[in-house]
């Protein structure tokens, strides 16, 4: 009888953990907002709060430059498209791309292409010939108020994902090859994954040569590769999915998105096992944007109709969510200390995760 | 006597034949002299090209583009939807197809763009809708792009030839006419989608004839039939950079010119581009 009530005991203590431990859901309520900008009209919320660098607003046709006590500065040109980089913009003009110095606003042809792919944390970026196929690799010098040409290569395939960090770019190809290039190390390959003939997404940080695929169907693989392309660990995944969002953050903690549920891992590059699947979170919709602090990842999810903004704090291991009324589409650090701005073409907000949530 | 006088006669006649005849030739050589110095007098002493040259629009897409009257397509084969993504955001322009679904047949995989709702499964006969009546479509094999149009032909009835072939684009070296032959080049990238294609590059040249034609009179031409296709293939497998021509063009005289390229696969099917350009001394 004992022994049956200890079981029984041991049973609601095993259950009362897995509650515990079930990733909480919330709604981001008391998300603190400090100003909302619609094109050139500001509600400022907290009015302690000042901009301390500048917020390049990329609106698509327009970038709007909102500096310190929110005075607005619009850099456009006629029939443009524009892309953020680190320290450059570049405004595509029917099929030219310009390359514009943030600082000096020195506006530079370029390069005749249709695509541009830049990454807003790095001064590396790419233009792609309409062809897909034909890349033209670039490094803006921001002292310079130039793009050095870096290299020129054709892709064997079209790409499904790529990545651009801070020393590096990497393509995943849907012929099963993964192209990568870090300029200041002299690695270019394109290496072909034994036994996976489609890779859906790749990533990796600034931090380490090593990247990650997701590749294969049924089954679908997680694989870790070193800088010459090959495989040092391989996770096989229990269901196949047709799409992808990776990303791996610079602590290491890799989040794997796919149309159902957001799965968080902990990478150990140099221990045996590699990848540890520590969270789990049903949720729907594709990430549109994603941006890491110290200790929070934010993200956009969208699955069209809805527009949510995320935010998971690992170092408490608790999720947050909140729906917005307004597509959001981009995301932008504005203070490392938990201050960044949401926004699509029309209208723009400036949160900060200071506040307890 | 008379025979005399007439054999004279005779001799005269033919000596002014003869000097006819050379004066005949030295007027024609004379008048080409003339023409070519006039021609070089003509031809731009330093001229530039304009930049469009090289027109976007004359690049290829390694996915084929389609027409189909109804939206509707039924596939003779099973396959299987193994990739399906969709741009939501309007800052997602950096994919070359801004909806794509790839499927899954044997080990080819077919790439398809605008599906309304992309099946899971397709079998065979079984029409698929899309929400475009131009569709591109792709397909890849062992790494390697094959030719669409071959393997959708049956399905549908298309005109696109499988030969193709746009200018180099160089955009950080102007293309320039100058009288200095040596720097008027036509850097021209010709391709086909091919069945024989392997190794890296999905495309490269498998071009049986190339003609260039200035102001509609033909330059240049270029066959390949004393090349066996063998052979050809076997150029193919080893190439190691897509394959271009760099054609060098003279005197080409002030004005408006127009520059055609034409080239043709085994099968005689062809494709040609058209391109304007001016040349202007200054």
């Amino acid at each position: 009888m004992v022994r049956k009530i200890l079981s029984f005991f041991l049973f609601l203590v095993l259950i009362g953990i897995f509650f515990i431990n079930i990733p909480s859901i919330k709604n981001a309520s008391d998300l603190k907002a400090i100003a909302s900008i619609e094109d050139k009209n500001v509600e400022v919320i907290d009015k302690s709060f000042q901009i301390s660098s500048t917020i390049y607003w990329n609106r698509i046709n327009k970038v709007t430059k909102i500096s310190k006590n929110y005075n607005f500065i619009d850099i456009f040109s006629e029939n443009s498209k524009f892309s953020l980089g680190k320290d450059f913009l570049l405004s595509k003009e029917e099929k030219q791309f310009f390359i514009i110095d943030k600082k000096t606003e020195s506006k530079n042809y370029l390069i005749d292409g249709e695509i541009a792919l830049t990454n807003k944390e790095s001064n590396l970026f790419a233009i792609v010939k309409k062809n897909g196929l034909e890349i033209t690799f670039y490094q803006f010098v921001p002292l310079e108020n130039r793009a050095i040409e870096l290299k020129k290569e054709v892709f064997s395939s079209f790409w499904t994902s790529y990545m651009i960090t801070k020393n590096s770019f990497y393509f995943s190809l849907m012929n099963g090859n993964c192209y990568i290039f870090n300029p200041f190390e002299s690695i270019s390959t394109e290496s072909v994954i034994k036994d996976s003939p489609f890779i859906y997404s790749i990533c990796a940080n600034s931090s380490s040569n090593n990247f990650i695929i997701i590749s294969g169907f049924g089954p679908q693989k997680l694989n870790i590769l070193n800088k010459d392309g090959n495989i040092t660990y391989e996770h096989i995944f229990d269901k196949s999915y047709t799409s992808f969002f990776t990303y791996l953050l610079d602590n290491q903690i890799l989040i794997v998105k796919n149309p159902e549920s957001l799965n968080l891992f902990h990478i150990n590059w140099n221990k045996n096992k590699k990848v540890d699947l520590f969270n789990t979170i049903s949720l729907k919709g594709e990430i549109l944007d994603i941006l890491e602090f110290y200790s929070f990842f934010v993200f956009i999810l969208s699955d069209g109709k809805d527009y949510q903004l995320g935010i998971y704090d690992f170092e408490n291991n608790r999720f947050y969510k909140k729906y917005w009324k307004e597509p959001i589409y981009q995301l932008d650090i504005i203070d490392s200390n938990g201050v960044f701005s949401v926004y699509n073409q029309d209208k723009l907000w400036i949160l900060s995760l200071n506040q307890e949530l | 006597m008379y025979i005399s006088k007439s054999k004279c006669n005779i001799k005269i006649k033919k000596k002014f034949y003869y000097l006819s005849f050379y004066l005949l030739i030295f007027t024609i050589f004379f008048f080409i002299l003339f023409f070519v110095f006039l021609q070089q007098n003509n031809a731009a002493s330093n001229v530039f090209l304009v930049r469009d040259f090289c027109n976007v629009a004359n690049s290829f897409l390694p996915a084929s583009q389609f027409y189909l009257s109804d939206s509707k397509l039924s596939l003779d084969f099973p396959a299987q939807l193994i990739y399906n993504k969709s741009a939501i955001s309007p800052y997602q322009q950096d994919n070359i197809f801004m909806n794509l679904a790839v499927y899954k047949s044997g080990d080819k995989y077919i790439g398809l763009t605008d599906l309304l709702y992309p099946p899971e499964k397709i079998n065979p006969k079984e029409e698929i809708e899309f929400s475009n009546k131009n569709i591109s479509c792709f397909i890849i094999e062992k790494g390697v792009f094959l030719n669409p149009v071959e393997f959708i032909k049956p399905v549908l009835s298309t005109s696109v030839s499988i030969v193709n072939v746009y200018y180099l684009n160089e955009e950080e070296v102007a293309v320039a006419f100058r009288q200095n032959y040596k720097n008027n080049i036509i850097p021209i990238l010709i391709y086909t989608y091919s069945t024989y294609l392997s190794g890296r590059f999905a495309f490269t040249s498998n071009v049986y004839k190339i003609e260039i034609f200035l102001d509609d009179d033909l330059l240049y031409e270029r066959k390949l039939d004393t090349v066996s296709k063998k052979k050809i293939i076997e150029l193919l497998m080893t190439s190691s950079r897509p394959q271009f021509i760099k054609y060098i063009i003279s005197n080409v005289t002030d004005g408006d010119h127009i520059l055609k390229v034409k080239v043709y696969d085994f099968y005689n099917n062809s494709k040609e581009i058209l391109k304007k350009f001016s040349v202007k001394s200054y």
